[in-house]
Parts: C-alpha cells; structure tokens; sequence
C-alpha cells in the first residue's frame, strides 16, 4: 500500500514539469502545476509518517528494468528525512504559488515550476536512494537544479561569479563523496552490501572512508570552512529556493554523514567524534559572528543556516563520543537531538527565508538599514517572523529550544564520563554551545528590532503592504509547525527514539528527553494564562513618537541602525572581522572643510584571506609560469612535439 | 635470381644513400621551389624503391602504389606547390631562423641520431637497417624543418617530408601497407596539401605576409 503511494507520488513530483508545459499553452491552467506539487508533497508527507512512525521497510528497484542498479528504498532513517523534505516544502510550494506569479512572468515562471519540483525530486532521491549510482544521481542533480534555479534571477558579473564558486565547491565535494562509495569496493553496489562489508574493513581505510564522507557531505552542509558557497549562493536565489535550499537541501547533507557515519561505519574511535565536534564549534561560533556583522537579511540568514549546521553537527560529534565510550543511551540522546535540530533549523529557516521573501515582496529590499517599522504594516508577516526569530535563538515553547537542550542536555552528561578527556570536552562544548546560543539572540533581536519595530527608514519600508493570503498562509503554516513542536515535542520525539534505537543497537532515549515533553505543554498553559492575565488588566495608554524616548522633533534618521547595533559586538570580535576601513575626505588635504567624506568598511572574512587566498594565488601563479610555455607561436609548439620525440629515440634506445 | 631482382636488390640496398643526400639538401636549400624539387626528388626515390620491393617479392599491387606515389608526390604536389609558390608573389627565400650550414650540420646530427635510435632493431630487420634509418630521418627532418622554417608553405613541405618518412618505414617493416589504406592515406595528403595550400592564402590576404612566426596572438 505505501508502496503504491510512494510510487504514485513520484510520478505526480514528475509529471509537474509536463503540467507546466500544457499551462504555458492554457492560460486556464496556470495554477495547476503548484496544485499538484502541494497534492503530490500531501502524499509524500503521508508516506514518509507511515514509514516513520511504522517502521516498516519498503523498497522500488528498476534495476531488473533498467540496465543500470536504481533502487529507491525507504527505512527509519530515509522516512525521518523524506518527512522533513515533503513536510517543509508543502508550505514553501503554498507561498510560492502566490509568490512566483507576482515576480516572475513568462518564460522564467514555466521555467521556475518545471525546475522546482525536478530539485525537490532529486532531494527526495538522495534521501531514499539505497544503491550508489541512485544516491549519486540524485546528488548531482541537486546541486544542477539548485544552480538553475538561481540563473532565474539573472546573470550579472557577479551572479554568475557566485554559481561559479557554488558549483566548483559542490564538485569538489561531490569528488570526496564518490571516493567515500568507491572505497567501498567491490561491495558498492547498494546500501545493503556496504553496511555488511563496512564491519570486515581495515581500520585505516575506515578512516579513510569516515574522512572523505565528512569533508564531501561537509561541504554540502557548508561547515566552516568549507561554508564559502553558502553565503554567495543563498541570498541570490530566489526567496522560496533560498529556503529550500537553505532549510532542506542543507540537510541531504546531514543525512548522508549520518547514513556513512552511524548508519554504515556503526561509530568508530573517539577522535571522529572530536573532529565532528571541532567543526561543529567553529562553524556554529564564526556562522554566527559573521551573521551579526551583516545587514542584508538574506545574507544574515545563510551565515545562520552555517551557525546552524555547526550545532547539528555538535550533537553529531557528541554522538559519536558517546558511542565510541560505549554508553549508547547518551549517544542516542545527542543523535535524537541533532536530528530534531535538523527538523527545527528546516522549519525556522524555511520560515526566516520566506519572511525575507515577503519583506522583500512589501518593501522591494532586504537591506535591514532600510527596512523598519514593518510590524504595524504587516502583523501577520511580523508575528510568523517573530515565532521563526525565537526558535531559531532557542526560547522555550519553541521547536528550537527543545533540540538544543537535548544537545545541551547531552554534553552535561558527558562530564559524568570515566573517560578523562571526554569528561572535559563534552562540557567545554557546552559553553560553545552556549555562546552560541547567546549571540545568536543578539543577532536576532537587531534583525527583528530593526526591520519590524521602529519606524520605516525608507519610503518603500513605509508604504508596505501585507502580503496576499497564500503567502501569509505558508508562513502561517510553518510558525504553527514551530510552536507544535516547541509544546508538544513528543509528536517527534518518540519516532525518533525509535529511529536512533536502529541506528545504535542497544540504546533508548533516556528520561531527560521523555520528561521534557511530558513538562512543555504544562509550561505553555501556565504562560498562556500569564499573558491572558495580563492582557486582561486595563492600563492607561500614552501615545508618543516610536523609539523617541517621549521626546518630540526626532526623526528616522536617528535611530538604531543594523550596523550601529552589531558594533559593541563586532568590537568585542573584532579579530574574526578583520574589517578594511576607508574614509575619503574630498578636496584632498582640507580635513577641516571638506565638500563631502565618504566612508566605507569591507569586511572580509579572515577565512578567505588566510585559507583559500593562499591556495588560489599558488594555483594562479603557478598558472602563469605555465603560460611562459604557450608563446602562441606554432614552430614553438612543433619544436615541443619535436623534442618529445627525439627524447623517446634517445630514452628507448637506452631502455 | 633474374637480372631484374639482382638490379632490384642493388637500387633497394642503395636507396638509403640518395634520401640521406635529399634530406642534406632539403635542409642547405634556400630557395621554397629548391625544396620543392628536391621533395620531388626524393618522392621518386622512394617510387624507385616501392618499384624494386614490389619486384622483388613479386606483389603485384606494389605497382599500383607505386603507380600512385608517382602522380600525386612526384608530379601533382610539387606541381600544385610550384603554382602556388608562383602566385603568392611573396619573397621565395625559407627564411630560416638558423643558417643555412647549421641546418645542414643539424640535419647530419639527426641522421646520426636515426641510426643511433634504429641500432636495437637491426638483428630482426636484417639489411634493411639503413632503410629505417633513413625514414627515421626522414621524420625527424621533416619536423626540423616546420619548426625552423618561418613560412607558411615550408610547414607543408616539412610535412610532407614527414609523411615520406611514415610511409617508408611501413614500406620497409611490413612491406607496405594493403592497397586501399595506401590509396586512403596518400588521398588524405592530397586534401591536406589542398587545405594547406587554401590556408597559405588565406593567411597572406589576411595578414600581408606568409610568416607564422609573426602570428603569435592567437594564444588565449
């Protein structure tokens, strides 16, 4: 039966760029397309609760069929993630059927929805793959389809500079992926065959495989520093792929490091699960820092999305720890939480990016310096934003909280470890995570403050309009999703103990987990009724000026800026900045009556300078030294050819 | 052992004297129409040769060949050069970028490095060792010429020394090859003279000159 299901909805996901070409005819069908992907996504979402919450195993291979192995097969694990796919696009298909008629017209909107559901299709492949050549096709694809849907928006100069950078990192870690399969040899046929052979392995080329697996599926995931991509192709795409990409394309990474890691490979030596956590650390601490120094939201929100994957990955390193020092209850705990937390980031992010595309949609920017006072103009936007701003920061009552504190709930478990190292470690992580946490609601409280309270720092920001129905609805959708799953996180929870239980033999969620979702709901009413109360009690109103203090004659020019509010911290880390400062007084050498001064901060991120420059310049220098060799003059290249062969003569004469 | 096969052994044992002497003068020539003629020359050598091998182990499609390397490298190529030495009506010097007396010493090197290079092959060749040295030589030449030569219509005629070269090291290792693939690869010459010829043109319209050592801007 669910077999059937599933089968039906891939041919309904495929059938949806048939559709657009009949609706390019028939102007009479031209809401069609986005009906059947929503109906088609209903489906899957269906599917994948069946096979999550029954666990029961079912495969489609065409290998008899087709002359190559293509097996899609969905289990616990595959179900968890076809879930987060179907469950986080249904909503951002539902705003973008009203979005990508107002911005796209013609040609680039049949194209939008014939590419659409082709890259959900492809995601949905790699996540249910169970032979190599199905998961790598569906990883490539991915990252084609993900590219063309950003071409959408155009190709300048720098655009395509960006598309240059994103597909050459996603090759680079497509090589490492192919290598990790390939290291499984003879047995790389399907998942089955390299989970039995993985046990009777050497050590080193575990490694080797464990490796390879984190570096390529890292760069995917966009873990510091292989993150470059990220904040280049994210905010160029448009709003609905910006979160499908950021939101649920980020976690077919997730999912292939635990399928190799967990799932295969079964854990391995503690220091993996180091590593894991080192780039966790990174990625979370530096995501978040460059985030709270930028100003164009979309921007914000991709150097969020590596902030993170750096705390996924916390949860994973922390699994591995715990699972390397055998005690698998504290593993699956932290796996349970990773997981969720990819659940949640899918959701919030989703929810983040589309509340950018909606600002974007009312106010024609996403420049936060020009934004402000959008909550008075736009209350459903503000407050679906508001929800997504205290999950992603992790406030209780949201989906956000519960993931990181399990994670956080995991670490402090570890300091009662026999292990020396990993009871100091594990704790130490904590603080990160903490931290984390911690200038993440910075960051969020000058994005919400400065875009959505105050007043309007451009004519456009002040003319704004709510966004129509369908718009408000998908975002809707998603903030009830957040505040489900922050009261009630059990509708999860338990699936996902079942889950980890299959993942790391022998091991069940422990009370800390099961407890929380017995308290949450209890929390919530309490606060529920709080606020009631309050709400209830009359108090006299004063109406005054917003952010003026009381005070009359201030004007929109002199309130907080995005910059202005990040500078304290950007003081405190000023040497993860690194910013390059100029100030231009014209005429030249009047600094007391200049005509105008103009200043300018470029921040670089000290990663490039330090780690890819160096790289990149040894590559182009040693280019150019090349180059010495091509004169352009053809009896030079026939004297090449010439020497080459009177070398042979002599070299085969001697051989 | 008839009158014939004696003369054919005879002329095939010193035919490698008269291609060593063509490519020495190939290489000292200072006019385009010498070089011409001397590859004419040496095309006919090597006609010689095919006649003699051809009679001696009695195959009757050697003629043929023969027959066919008479009129298109003896007669048609030179001619068709001539001609097009003639109406290009630029300066008929090779234009060389080393002198003439050093082409001939590099030329002399180049021999002595064939024989040096064919030395480990003499045993399961026998006689014909000085053969393959020449049309190792004759390869080697030919590109020496392309790269030392500035004009245009040198390359083609380095090339064809080249391709002499090619064809009598089949000649001598297997005899030569089956007809067809004779027919197809001196056809193949034909075109490539052809377009060549076209291209010389082409560039002297294009760039006043037929000097490839002046087109360097064509790198990317």
């Amino acid at each position: 039966m669910t077999q059937v299901l599933f089968s039906s909805f891939l041919v309904a996901m495929l059938s949806v760029p048939v559709l657009t070409l009949i609706s390019c005819r028939w102007a009479k069908a031209r809401a069609l397309p986005a009906v059947l992907l929503m109906g088609s996504l209903a489906v899957g979402i269906a599917v994948a609760t069946t096979a999550l919450y029954g666990g029961q195993k079912f495969v489609i291979d065409v290998s008899q069929v087709a002359s190559f192995s293509f097996a899609l097969s969905v289990d616990r694990l595959s179900a968890f993630f076809l879930l987060l796919i179907c469950s986080v696009s249904l909503p951002v298909i539902l705003f973008s059927s009203s979005y990508i008629p107002r911005h796209y017209s013609g040609a680039r909107r049949h194209w939008l929805w014939a590419v659409l559901p082709l890259f959900l299709m492809s995601m949905v492949v790699v996540v249910t793959a169970s032979t190599l050549f199905a998961f790598l096709f569906g990883w490539e694809l991915m990252t084609l389809f993900s590219a063309g849907l950003i071409l959408i928006d155009g190709d300048s100069e720098e655009r395509r500079h960006s598309i240059f950078v994103y597909l050459l990192m996603m090759h680079a870690g497509a090589a490492a992926v192919i290598g990790a399969f390939l290291l499984f040899l003879p047995h790389a046929g399907n998942f089955a065959e390299m989970r039995a052979s993985a046990t009777s392995m050497p050590p080193t080329l575990r490694t080797a495989v464990f490796l390879l697996a984190f570096v390529g599926f890292g760069t995917k995931a966009g873990i510091v520093p292989l993150h470059l991509w990220l904040p280049r192709a994210h905010p160029i795409a448009p709003s609905p792929v910006s979160a499908l990409m950021s939101g649920v394309m980020l976690k077919t990474a997730i999912y292939g490091f635990v399928r190799f890691a967990f799932d295969f490979l079964g854990g391995g030596p503690s220091w993996w699960g180091y590593l894991v956590l080192l780039a966790g650390c990174v990625s979370g601490l530096l995501g978040v820092l460059y985030a709270i120094a930028e100003h164009d939201l979309k921007r914000l929100l991709a150097y969020h999305s590596v902030e993170n994957i750096g705390i996924i990955y916390l949860g994973l390193g922390a699994a591995l720890v715990f699972a390397a020092n055998h005690s698998p209850v504290w593993a699956a705990l932290a796996l349970t939480a990773a997981l969720l937390h990819c659940l949640n980031h899918a959701i919030f992010k989703s929810l983040l990016f589309l509340g950018a595309g909606a600002i974007s949609d009312a106010a024609q920017t996403v420049d936060l310096e020009e934004l402000g006072g959008l909550l008075k103009r736009m209350p459903l936007t503000g407050t679906a934003f508001l929800i997504a701003c205290c999950s992603i920061v992790g406030l209780p009552l949201f989906n956000g909280f519960v993931s990181e504190w399990l994670t956080f709930r995991s670490f402090l478990a570890g300091s009662e470890m026999s292990n020396f190292s990993a009871a100091i470690i594990l704790p130490l992580a904590a603080g990160v995570l903490a931290l984390i946490g911690g200038l993440a609601a910075a960051c969020f409280a000058k994005v919400y403050g400065v875009a959505f309270l105050g007043r309007p720092r451009s004519r456009e920001a002040a003319s704004a309009n709510e966004v129509p129905l369908p718009m408000q609805a998908g975002m809707g959708a998603l903030a009830a999703a957040c505040v489900a799953i922050g009261v009630f996180p059990g509708l999860v929870l338990r699936s996902l103990g079942k889950l980890t239980a299959e993942l790391l033999p022998g091991a069940e969620l422990p009370q800390a987990a099961t407890s929380l979702s017995g308290i949450l709901p209890w929390i919530a009413l309490s606060a529920l009724v709080l606020v009631a109360s309050i709400a209830a009690l009359k108090r006299t109103k004063r109406l005054t000026a917003t952010w003026a203090c009381g005070l009359s004659g201030l004007n929109e020019r002199m309130q907080y800026t995005s910059t202005a509010f990040s500078k304290p911290l950007r003081k405190v880390f000023s040497q993860v900045y690194k910013a390059d400062r100029t100030v231009e007084v014209v005429p030249d050498g009047t600094p007391y009556f200049p005509v105008s001064i103009s200043y300018r901060s470029v921040r670089t991120t000290s990663f490039e300078r330090s780690l890819y420059r160096p790289g990149v310049d040894a590559i182009v220098a040693a280019a150019n030294r090349l180059r010495q060799l091509q004169t352009g003059n053809i009896q030079i290249y026939l004297l090449y050819i010439f020497a080459a062969l009177i070398a042979l003569l002599v070299f085969m004469r001697f051989v | 052992m008839g009158l014939f096969e004696t003369a054919a052994a005879k002329a095939l044992a010193s035919s490698g004297v008269f291609l060593f002497m063509t490519v020495l003068l190939i290489a000292a020539a200072k006019r385009t129409s010498t070089c011409i003629a001397l590859f004419s020359v040496q095309s006919l050598v090597i006609t010689a040769q095919i006649v003699a091998a051809s009679g001696m182990h009695h195959l009757r499609e050697g003629f043929a060949i023969a027959a066919l390397v008479l009129i298109v490298k003896v007669i048609a190529i030179p001619y068709a050069l001539h001609r097009i030495v003639e109406e290009l009506k630029v300066p008929r010097d090779v234009s060389s970028s080393t002198s003439s007396s050093q082409s001939v010493f590099i030329a002399a090197g180049l021999i002595l490095l064939s024989f040096f290079a064919v030395r480990p092959y003499a045993g399961v060749l026998g006689g014909d060792q000085a053969m393959l040295a020449a049309s190792v030589a004759l390869v080697l030449t030919g590109g020496f010429l392309m790269i030392s030569r500035k004009k245009a219509l040198m390359q083609v005629v380095g090339l064809l020394v080249l391709d002499n070269g090619i064809f009598l090291a089949a000649l001598t290792t297997t005899f030569g090859m089956p007809l067809v693939i004779e027919i197809g690869i001196v056809f193949d010459l034909l075109m490539g003279v052809f377009l060549m010829g076209l291209f010389v043109f082409r560039i002297r319209d294009t760039f006043n000159h037929a000097d490839v050592s002046k087109m360097r801007r064509l790198r990317g």
